[in-house]
């Protein structure tokens, strides 16, 4: 197809048409986005090396200046839209992908835009070292929401006397951790067939009074667990289960002065299952990991009204699993993130603890490519093992990825996957069934999933030609 | 020893005395050494059953249950070292153990035999870009969907599993376009309605009747007509009609001159879509590039642009699946003739 204008696209490799719908924040806006992204809707287009923009004529009397900054990506529209980004910016992105945005020199509001924001980011590195990150510009909403947490409680604030405040936060988690462990030693003496406990009312008064103490990540995990009461067979040694990850986090928590001086990786562990809110720059500082990271999938949970999206990669030379945490809220779009089936040539920095595996992306060397070789596969014993000796670190992770060559098949009514050394059941919402067993055809195939207490959740399958995201979506897609 | 037995020494394997420093940062309990040491002390109590007995005390209650005795050995040690308050407390101390070993100890259930598999299906699969093209018709043009699949089946590929799965649960009761979905699916799709009979409700019906037959050398016999899709009545108002066989230039004229002009509305908008639907596949990229500069008339912007999209995807839809149709006779030949050549030349 011939592009108008005569133009070139500017940056080929990287953006595609997909890209640009994966960043969109819901259908609808990729739907409105498309009846405008024709030539006949925009003037003064164009776009360089680091941008595009335009002038859209939208519904309203005034036509909405949009301008895109590519590297992050950063979205500027004048329209009156909540969304982000809107349709504008989604519709410019669509007509730039396609060749319908000629290369020019950039106008001078975008200029101004652009020097505008690499001001704040200099600034902004230059207090990384002493400063959380900075929020930013109103008339600037960046798209990357990646590991923000999106915690009620909040970043702890940069005011002066951290020590004070480092302090009075112990303080209140102590205190938070200490009511915890004794409403689920409560729960043991009464027991579990108290009736309350089928309600969400007890475990949502828990989950906010941590929130409260500032431990949100252990709220969450007691609401969590309001959900699976009763739900089905054998619940009840579940909830034990976790009564038991609960005491024995709330215990270690009110002792991490101690737990820090002779298991310090265990402690940093503890805080972060408690939900202590480390500085992305101090997460920055560690040192880096670079490897090309096999992406090799991604699960996506609603937690509180949020999206929470897990990125899972894969080293190819350090074999180390990491994890990409981001989070959006509602009507926001997640993406920005690498696609499950690519490759990515980067530094990670990781969180310091026990089974270190969530991750920041530092340094991209290379963009994501196509990974043409897939992730190393293990048989599902060579798995169990790799989750075991995390788990045997720290005994209270929920979650931990694998990556085997199995089938999937049928016992007793039951899907699971198995391979000579054995099987496993297939847990969660069992929606993506359908697609991994089509995809396979019954043969054995390359296969990405969570390891869950209860199960596996399959979450792409590596096929020769590509790779089929089956993870679960989370939220309002 | 029993399997439970087996989780622990492999959790111990994987050194498992994390939890009990979690548990009690003042115990200073060797775990590795002392449940060994349990476990070979007492063959006879697994921890299958004493985990039985934890669930049991926290299911009833510890204020009418008491706490089970641990068996010596690390829980024995670990409950002393962690000294609870109370009942409740040394259930939980051993639960957080207990369920630590276990789950680190993860192991495979028994191995489970393969499904019976899928005929082979030997049409290669639909090209990666008319795959990305049918992604967004769901989206965007589902009014196209049919004659992509008709297009598809006529140029001898079969859809991709994630496409036949889509669209199979969105269609399943459609058993008319079910019908052109399995031609386009070949054997998978039966194969899965066996496996999934309640998501793909409405197979076994298309199944009985007697068309597509998917698993019969589908890319031997002849292709479906592919006009089928454009062939069929469809209500055009008088003053529309003439367009559908018209020349390139009155279908253009008469529609941007009609939407510029504001007779052609959006209350027009479904006899429109249907028109683009039908018009002569050459007229599509035109039509596209003079309606998405005909844009004037503020009150038919929306549908001016909407119909320039469609025909865009339409003419981009059939290029594709033209092209590549060609493309993959052509590697064909390729491949016969170096095939051909080592014996040509020798």
């Amino acid at each position: 197809v011939a592009t108008s204008n005569g133009s070139e696209r500017v940056d080929e490799a990287v953006w595609a048409p997909e890209h640009v719908v994966a960043m969109a924040p819901d259908r609808a806006a990729v739907a409105a986005a498309r009846a405008l992204a024709l030539p006949g809707r925009w003037s003064a287009t164009g776009a360089d090396d680091e941008a595009v923009w335009g002038v859209c004529r939208g519904s309203g009397a005034e036509p909405y200046q949009v301008a895109v900054e590519l590297a992050e990506p950063a979205f500027r529209c004048s329209c009156p839209s909540r969304k982000l980004p809107c349709k504008h910016v989604l519709a410019l992105l669509l007509l730039w992908v396609n060749g319908h945005v000629p290369a020019l020199t950039r106008p001078g509001v975008v200029a101004n835009w652009l020097a505008a924001r690499a001001a704040r980011a200099a600034t902004a590195a230059a207090r990384q070292t002493t400063v959380v990150e900075p929020t930013d510009a109103e008339d600037d909403v960046a798209s990357r929401r990646t590991d923000r947490q999106p915690s009620t409680a909040g970043p702890p604030s940069p005011a002066p006397g951290p020590d004070k405040r480092a302090l009075e936060r112990a303080a209140r988690v102590a205190a938070g951790l200490g009511e915890l462990d004794r409403w689920v030693c409560d729960r043991v003496r009464t027991g579990l067939t108290d009736p309350a406990l089928a309600t969400y009312a007890p475990w949502d008064q828990v989950a906010a009074r941590l929130v409260d103490a500032q431990a949100p990540a252990l709220a969450n995990r007691v609401r969590r667990l309001a959900g699976v009461v009763g739900t089905r067979a054998g619940w009840h040694e579940h909830v034990l289960a976790e009564l038991g990850a609960l005491h024995a986090l709330a215990i270690a928590g009110c002792h991490l002065p101690a737990l820090a001086e002779c298991r310090p990786a265990l402690a940093d562990s503890v805080r972060t299952a408690v939900g202590w809110q480390l500085r992305q720059a101090d997460v920055l500082a560690q040192p880096p990991i670079t490897d090309h990271w096999h992406v090799v999938g991604r699960s996506d949970t609603l937690e509180d009204r949020i999206v929470v999206r897990r990125t899972w990669l894969r080293g190819r030379s350090t074999r180390r699993w990491a994890l990409l945490l981001s989070f959006a809220a509602y009507g926001q779009s997640l993406g920005g993130e690498p696609e499950p089936g690519t490759i990515i040539h980067a530094d990670v920095h990781a969180y310091p603890g026990a089974a270190p595996l969530r991750v920041l992306l530092g340094l991209i060397h290379a963009p994501a490519t196509v990974d043409v070789d897939g992730p190393p596969s293990a048989s599902l014993a060579g798995a169990c093992d790799d989750v075991g000796v995390a788990l045997a670190a720290e005994p209270w992770l929920e979650r931990h990825p694998l990556t085997v060559r199995a089938w999937p098949t049928l016992v007793d009514g039951r899907w699971v996957l198995a391979d000579h050394t054995g099987s496993m059941p297939i847990t969660g919402n069992l929606d993506g069934v359908p697609l991994l067993v089509a995809c396979t055809a019954g043969h054995s195939a390359t296969i990405s999933a969570e390891w869950m207490p209860d199960g596996v959740v399959p979450l792409t399958v590596h096929l020769v030609d590509g790779a089929v995201d089956i993870g679960p979506r989370g939220g309002w897609s | 020893v029993s399997a439970s037995d087996a989780v622990l020494a492999a959790a111990v394997d994987a050194d498992v005395d994390a939890f009990d420093v979690a548990v009690d940062v003042e115990a200073d309990v060797d775990v590795d050494a002392s449940v060994c040491a349990a476990v070979d002390a007492q063959p006879s109590l697994t921890l299958a059953d004493h985990w039985a007995a934890l669930a049991s005390a926290a299911l009833l209650g510890t204020d009418r249950r008491p706490a089970p005795t641990p068996p010596p050995g690390a829980l024995a040690d670990l409950v002393g070292a962690s000294r609870p308050a109370d009942d409740a407390e040394s259930v939980l101390v051993q639960v957080a153990a207990l369920a630590a070993a276990r789950r680190a100890g993860l192991r495979p259930a028994p191995a489970a035999p393969r499904l019976a598999s899928c005929p082979d299906d030997d049409r290669p699969l639909c090209p990666p870009a008319a795959g990305r093209r049918l992604d967004e018709l769901i989206e965007a043009w589902p009014e196209l969907v049919d004659e992509w699949l008709t297009r598809l089946a006529a140029a001898g590929f079969r859809l991709r599993p994630q496409h036949v799965v889509a669209l199979a649960i969105r269609h399943r009761t459609d058993v008319a376009r079910r019908a052109l979905i399995d031609q386009a699916a070949g054997p998978l799709a039966p194969w899965l309605a066996g496996l999934f009979p309640t998501q793909f409700a409405g197979a076994a019906r298309s199944r009985a009747r007697p068309v597509a037959p998917s698993n019969a050398a589908p890319s031997s016999t002849a292709p479906p007509s592919t006009a089928a899709a454009v062939d069929e009545p469809f209500p055009l108002p008088p003053d529309l009609a003439p367009l559908v066989g018209a020349a390139p230039a009155d279908v253009i004229g008469t529609l941007v001159d009609g939407l510029s002009r504001g007779r052609l509305a959006n209350r027009h908008r479904p006899v429109l879509v249907h028109l683009v639907r039908r018009l002569d596949p050459a007229i599509l990229a035109p039509l596209a590039e003079a309606l998405s500069r005909a844009g004037t008339n503020p009150s038919t912007l929306g549908l001016t642009m909407s119909l320039a999209d469609m025909a865009r995807t339409r003419a981009a839809m059939i290029t594709e699946l033209t092209e590549s149709a060609t493309d993959e006779q052509n590697e064909q030949n390729e491949q016969n003739g170096t095939t051909d050549g080592p014996d040509a030349s020798t």
